[in-house]
């Protein structure tokens, strides 16, 4: 029997998944609404949209959420970037991974304390 | 005595279509060069394929050629061979269907033996430790070949609905020629890597009604040389002779091993 390492992979993979799942549905939806037909005033005043939308974005509570939503799209992203540096024969020292992965998750949060503060 | 008389009226006779030139690898253990190519002029026809070309260099041009076949009809698995820069089974690959000149190779990602010729030991262990057979539910095995059937497994037989077999069938279909170990880019990489096949063998023990080995499964799956290099590529479900989509598999066994982790996680806090 050939000898087999655990692995922390199934967490990252799963928060890889969800980012992926976002990504593909959430963000498309994100870009049209909030950055062509509301700017466009398609729908309503850009002006008023504008302002209305800000005050619910900068909520602590609808600020954590979008956050995570974008939080998970990085962390999907950071993902496959480590992945690539594999892909491309690099076997980089463990602290590049907690740098990629760390990024993933202390930007969301850092976007998050500077929208509520 | 002809076997089928009707056979003859409806298939044409073999067409003769000329020469093609077959550029063969060729390595000897322990020799001074790491390999080199052989040219070799073949006649071929329209019913020609790559093993019956190489057969003929065998008999003709060659005896010392070396090289893996046995049914000729992309059922053992045993002629993976990289045509073109492809894997592909040799039985099923024609020789008109190539260039005028095409390069005949072992299958990438393995180490060679001689000439067309790959160590599919490597494949065999890690088949092996995905436990490919039927679990019993006291974690016995049921019959293999050429063992007996543990008593807990023979006293009654194991029947499915067709619905349970479906569930499994896709990935039974596999026939081990390795051709995705030789397009997965990873499989080249980490040369301890679970790979393709042996995790679709492992998915089509877990998927079946009659077995109960998927929680020892998954302690060789949800390792680091497991399912966990695979970057989900696919190239091993393009190749794949017969539509098994093992890359479908992997992904499946990923799903699994992260709901084991996130049940382990509210489990033992």
């Amino acid at each position: 029997m050939r000898r087999r390492h655990r692995t922390n992979e199934p967490a990252r993979w799963a928060l890889f998944g969800a980012g992926g799942e976002l990504a593909a549905v959430v963000l498309p939806a994100l870009i049209i609404g909030l950055g062509i037909t509301l700017p466009l005033g398609v729908l309503s005043s850009a002006d008023r949209s504008y302002a209305g939308l800000a005050a619910v974005a900068t909520h602590p509570l609808v600020a954590a959420g979008l956050c995570a939503i974008l939080g998970l799209i990085l962390w999907h992203c950071c993902h496959r970037a480590f992945h690539f540096l594999h892909d491309l024969q690099l076997h980089p020292p463990r602290l590049v991974m907690w740098a990629v992965y760390g990024f993933a998750v202390v930007v969301p949060l850092a976007a998050w304390v500077l929208i509520v503060t | 005595m002809s076997a089928c008389t009707g056979c003859a009226d409806r298939t044409p006779p073999p067409t003769n279509l000329g020469k093609a030139t077959l550029r063969v690898f060729r390595y000897r253990p322990g020799g001074l060069v790491n390999g080199w190519h052989d040219t070799f002029e073949v006649p071929y026809g329209t019913n020609t394929s790559v093993i019956d070309a190489l057969q003929w260099i065998k008999e003709h041009l060659d005896p010392t050629l070396a090289f893996r076949a046995s049914c000729r009809m992309g059922i053992c698995g045993s002629c993976g061979l990289m045509i073109e820069g492809r894997p592909r089974l040799a039985c099923e690959t024609f020789v008109r269907t190539l260039g005028s000149q095409a390069t005949i190779e072992p299958l990438a990602n393995f180490a060679v033996e001689r000439d067309l010729v790959v160590d599919k030991q490597p494949f065999l262990d890690a088949l092996r430790s995905v436990r490919p057979w039927v679990v019993g539910d006291d974690g016995t095995r049921a019959a293999e070949p050429g063992q007996p059937a543990e008593p807990a497994q023979s006293v009654e037989p194991g029947r499915q609905t067709p619905p349970q077999l479906m569930k499994y069938q896709d990935f039974a279909q596999c026939i081990n020629c390795l051709l995705c170990y030789a397009a997965c880019p990873q499989a080249g990489f980490e040369r301890g890597f679970l790979g393709p096949a042996a995790t679709a063998t492992a998915m089509r023990y877990n998927r079946d009604s009659r077995d109960h080995g998927a929680g020892k499964r998954l302690e060789v799956l949800d390792t680091d040389e497991g399912i966990w290099p695979c970057t989900f590529v696919g190239a091993c479900s393009q190749v794949c002779p017969k539509g098994v989509d093992p890359a479908a598999a992997i992904q499946m066994a990923k799903l699994i091993a992260a709901g084991r982790w996130a049940k382990d996680m509210v489990s033992h806090g």
